[in-house]
């Protein structure tokens, strides 16, 4: 007698095991450090962080360590642990202009109050491999102490240009409560509040892509924006718990915004402003921020009353498709096993093939 | 229990909200209710609707059993079985009447189900409109007012070109004669059986966050024309294994010259019939 | 005399994309059986003014009253809901778009896309559904044998039939065409226009058809509208328009055609 596929409950256990052994058995007396990633691997960490929706450097950490470096895995992992968290508050929204800068540029202008700052970038790094890393450094415990920047004050670039009336207005305040993705199904036409939050937590190569994508050609009216102005840096989180009757801070994240300048719009009697694009992350993520700026422009047409002709500015198609933890499951079920509905095709299929060969051969 | 987490993985307030969501989606039949699906730690399209469903309803005295392509010991019945396991130490159990919850991925149990089950669905995609209609915006209104003429096109074009309606799983239903409902990926063969069945159905679909029910005794009619009424698929072939002519079979290969036997998909109901 | 019921009434109607002018300032009474030319030059505001009246945009200003049963008062279109606008735009209504492409579905065979308002009537019979369609691609002189062929693959003026059997099929009260034979060749666009006259006047069923054709106008219509900078110049019927015109861009118009 032949029993099918007996014994799952096996193979499962022994995958399991096998699983842990590949990272075992690489160097047993070299386990990574959670410290060591979140120190020399942090751009992963951010984008683990960023995409997994909980700023939390060693879980974020702790779960690249658990995926065995598989980002979009260990992202996965994070964003379950996330569901288990009670939600004690919402927090006041964040003030970036208050923000503890250690990166800010614009494209518009030369100079801007404030100045330029550079801060740590790979923009002008030679992408050359650099071999004296290859048998691990001696580093130097020395830390450049970044010039305290705490009285100084940076105005928003995109502001001069508001207050020259040539921008359009930003939304000053949301009418009712924010939407809130975590707690609530996906809603169309989506308003801002909801897919600022989706484009927030995306897949960083999908939005990457996306905004590619318009700046080429496939995009709503400019093909080519501005960088406003792009942000790195610390910036405080505060609650205004009800009963107290006043704010307080609760701790300090690390956020990167960009705020993108795009064509403007206007008529004969309208007088033209330029339109706006705007993006913010957790973490150190300055390329993913961008394009979310891109993509947040785009997803305006239907506001705008531009044709909409583009993937990008499909509010269905972008918010659909941008999860990695929804795309990543639904993908690899097709691994799961299908054959109950693979049986019905094969009954029909013979079945169709008969009628017609038989027909065939009476005619 | 694990460490660090609520009985049955989800927080009671998280498990209240759906179980709201589920009563809705039992007081109209069909209609796919929004609900603020949460991350599992498993992946979705693996069934995450239907753990986070069967997570809000389980108490501890229930017994659960899981299936997969109608089998208790797939891969991924056993993982979901050892989840709950895992986090809710409730009893778990094969034997069909035994349970009080099962869950089920492509596949309803041969053996009929009671008034004290309940039945629950992992369901990949909720939408039967969503492959003529890929707006969510569109096909809702395409419930909302009853118009349903674009799949009877479908059913029309298949008779058209095939002969015969082709559809051979997720085949549409018509529920409580409202709503066209999406059965999950089950074989056509099932359908007949969520008719008027005994037990309360269940529908979960995490990735697309949907809940959609069909209470017992309901009508649920799979589509069709008068003269070309609705048809299950039959076999030549009986169960290699316990001789069954009445049950959804799996074609196995069991040699490389391609030979092939047919055996009960439902595991349960194959050693059932071998034991009497 | 027959008394003919009034099927739309259309007051002060005006639309503006913007500040730039769509049609302003438009009205008309239309009644059962009564076919209405639409003529103007490019740009003239005719697709808008079509587009309006069949709820497809909602004007700036101005009233649509419409009826569907004559022992009701007439409604008005930007007030019934949008699921009553939709019934209507699937069984009481059709809309004959000029490209056919926009009005079919292009992978659904010519059979399917006639059975979709079929299907509509509560005909739940195959062989019934089937035989309608075939009946309608007769009446629009269709090939019968293509009826399970896909639409992607016809001729412009083949699909524009197939749509037009598809409109028809569901027997509306009100057709509106938008230049049903804009993008074919001159042969071509003489055969439909004489099987849409044939059926349209069959069927009595009311029209109203855009076209900057006015041989086609005169061919097939009963009143015409002449616009022009989105505004209508001179209407009435469509003999007396065209054999006394009044208007000087009326008179252009129709000197412009006694040449060709
Ligand atoms: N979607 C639109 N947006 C802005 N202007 C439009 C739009 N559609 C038409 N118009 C303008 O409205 C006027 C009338 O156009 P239309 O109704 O298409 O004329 P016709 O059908 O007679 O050629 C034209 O000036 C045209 O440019
Ligand atoms: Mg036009
Ligand atoms: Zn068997």
């Amino acid at each position: 007698m032949y029993v099918a596929v007996k014994g799952g409950e096996k193979a499962i256990k022994s995958s399991i095991d096998l699983l842990e052994q590949k990272r075992k058995h690489i160097s047993a007396n070299q386990d990574i450090q959670i410290s060591q990633l979140i120190e020399q691997l942090s751009f992963a960490v951010d984008r683990v962080l960023s995409e997994g929706s909980l700023y939390d450097k060693n879980l974020s950490a702790l779960s690249i360590k658990q995926a065995q470096g598989d980002l979009v895995e260990a992202i996965f992992i994070l964003r379950a642990y996330r569901t288990t968290l009670e939600r004690f508050s919402y927090s006041v929204p964040i003030d970036t202009s208050s923000m503890t800068l250690k990166r800010r540029i614009s494209a518009t202008y030369k100079d801007i109050p404030g100045g330029q700052i550079l801060g740590p970038t790979f923009d002008y790094t030679h992408r050359l491999l650099d071999f004296s890393l290859l048998n691990g450094k001696e580093t130097s415990n020395k830390k450049n102490t970044p010039k305290s920047d705490d009285n100084v004050f940076f105005p928003r670039v995109m502001e001069f240009l508001n207050n020259e009336g040539l921008m359009e207005k930003e939304i000053e305040k949301l009418k009712s409560k924010p939407f809130d993705i975590t707690r609530e199904p996906m809603k169309f036409p989506a308003a801002r509040d909801q897919w600022l939050q989706i484009l927030s937590r995306s897949d960083e190569g999908f939005l990457l892509g996306l905004s590619y994508s318009a700046i080429r050609g496939f995009g709503s009216k400019g093909t080519h924006p501005f960088v406003g102005e792009i942000r790195y840096g610390f910036v405080d989180v505060k609650i205004f718990p009800e009963e107290l009757g006043f704010e307080i801070c609760v701790g300090e994240i690390e956020v990167s915004e960009c705020e993108m300048v795009d064509q403007f719009e206007g008529s004969k009697k309208k007088a033209p402003q330029f339109t706006r694009g705007y993006g913010l992350t957790f973490g150190y993520n300055e390329r993913k921020a961008m394009s979310i700026s891109i993509i947040d422009r785009a997803l305006k047409s239907q506001e705008y009353g531009e044709e909409i002709r583009f993937p990008i500015q499909d509010q269905e198609f972008v918010l659909y498709h941008s999860d990695n933890v929804e795309a990543q499951g639904f993908v690899s079920h097709l691994k799961l096993p299908h054959y109950v509905d693979f049986q019905g095709e094969l009954n029909l299929i013979r079945e169709l093939r008969k009628k017609i060969l038989k027909k065939n051969k009476d005619d | 229990m694990i460490d660090g987490f609520n009985f049955a993985y989800l927080d009671e307030a998280t498990k209240r909200m759906i179980r709201r969501t589920i009563l809705k989606a039992i007081c109209i039949p069909g209609y796919q209710c929004p609900f603020g699906g949460r991350e599992m730690p498993l992946a979705y399209g693996w069934g995450t609707g239907g753990i986070q469903v069967t997570a809000s309803i389980i108490g501890m005295n229930d017994t659960l059993k899981v299936i997969d392509q109608g089998a208790d010991d797939t891969t991924n019945a056993i993982s979901i079985k050892n989840f709950f396991k895992k986090v809710c130490k409730i009893k778990t159990t094969e034997v069909t009447e035994n349970a009080t919850i099962i869950q089920t991925r492509h596949r309803i149990p041969e053996k009929k189900l009671s008034e004290h089950q309940i039945l629950v669905y992992q369901v990949p995609q909720p939408e039967p409109l969503r492959r003529l209609e890929p707006k969510e915006q569109e096909t809702r209104k395409l419930h909302a007012y009853e118009e349903y003429a674009l799949m009877h096109v479908k059913l029309y074009e298949e008779i058209s070109h095939y002969g015969s309606v082709i559809k051979t799983y997720a085949y549409p239903v018509r529920t409580n004669r409202r709503y066209i409902t999406d059965p999950s990926p089950t074989p056509k063969f099932d359908n007949p059986k969520m008719d008027f069945m005994e037990a309360l159905q269940l529908f979960g679909a995490g990735r697309e966050r949907r809940i959609y029910a069909i209470p017992p005794y309901t009508s649920v009619k799979s589509l069709d024309f008068e003269d070309h009424p609705f048809e299950i698929q039959t076999w030549d072939e009986r169960c290699d294994i316990c001789g069954s002519n009445n049950s959804y079979l799996d074609e196995i290969i069991v040699n490389d010259k391609g030979e092939k036997k047919f055996i009960c998909s439902d595991t349960n109901y194959c050693e059932k019939n071998i034991k009497t | 005399m027959i008394i003919k019921d009034k099927i739309l009434e259309v007051k002060n109607l005006t639309h503006y994309y913007g500040e730039q002018v769509g049609c302003e300032d438009i009205s008309f009474d239309l009644y059962q059986g009564e076919i209405l030319g639409i003529v103007g030059e490019s740009g003239s505001g005719k697709s808008t003014l079509l587009k309006c009246l069949s709820g497809q945009i909602s004007p700036s200003q101005g009233i649509i009253n419409f009826c569907i049963d004559q022992n009701q008062p007439l409604q008005d279109l930007c007030k019934i809901s949008e699921q009553k606008k939709r019934a209507l735009m699937r069984k009481e209504w059709g809309i004959v778009q000029q490209n056919p492409r926009d009005g079919l579905r292009l992978r659904v065979s010519a059979g399917g896309n006639i059975a979709e308002r079929i299907i509509n009537e509560e005909i739940k019979n195959y062989s019934n559904i089937r035989h309608k369609a075939l009946d309608w691609m007769d009446k629009t002189e269709m090939e019968k044998s293509r009826i399970d062929d896909f639409p992607l693959n016809f001729s412009g003026g083949m699909q524009q039939r197939l749509q037009i059997s598809k409109i028809l099929s569901s027997n509306p009260k009100l057709v509106y065409m938008d230049e049903p034979t804009g993008g074919l060749d001159v042969s071509v666009q003489a055969k439909l226009l004489d099987t849409i006259t044939i059926i349209v006047r069959d069927l009595n069923v009311s029209m109203i058809i855009v076209s900057h054709d006015l041989a086609v106008v005169k061919f097939l219509t009963d009143k015409l509208l002449v616009m022009k900078s989105g505004m209508v110049v001179e209407s009435g019927l469509t003999d007396r328009v065209l054999d006394d015109p009044q208007h000087s861009y009326t008179q252009l118009l129709t000197s412009s055609i006694l040449q060709v």
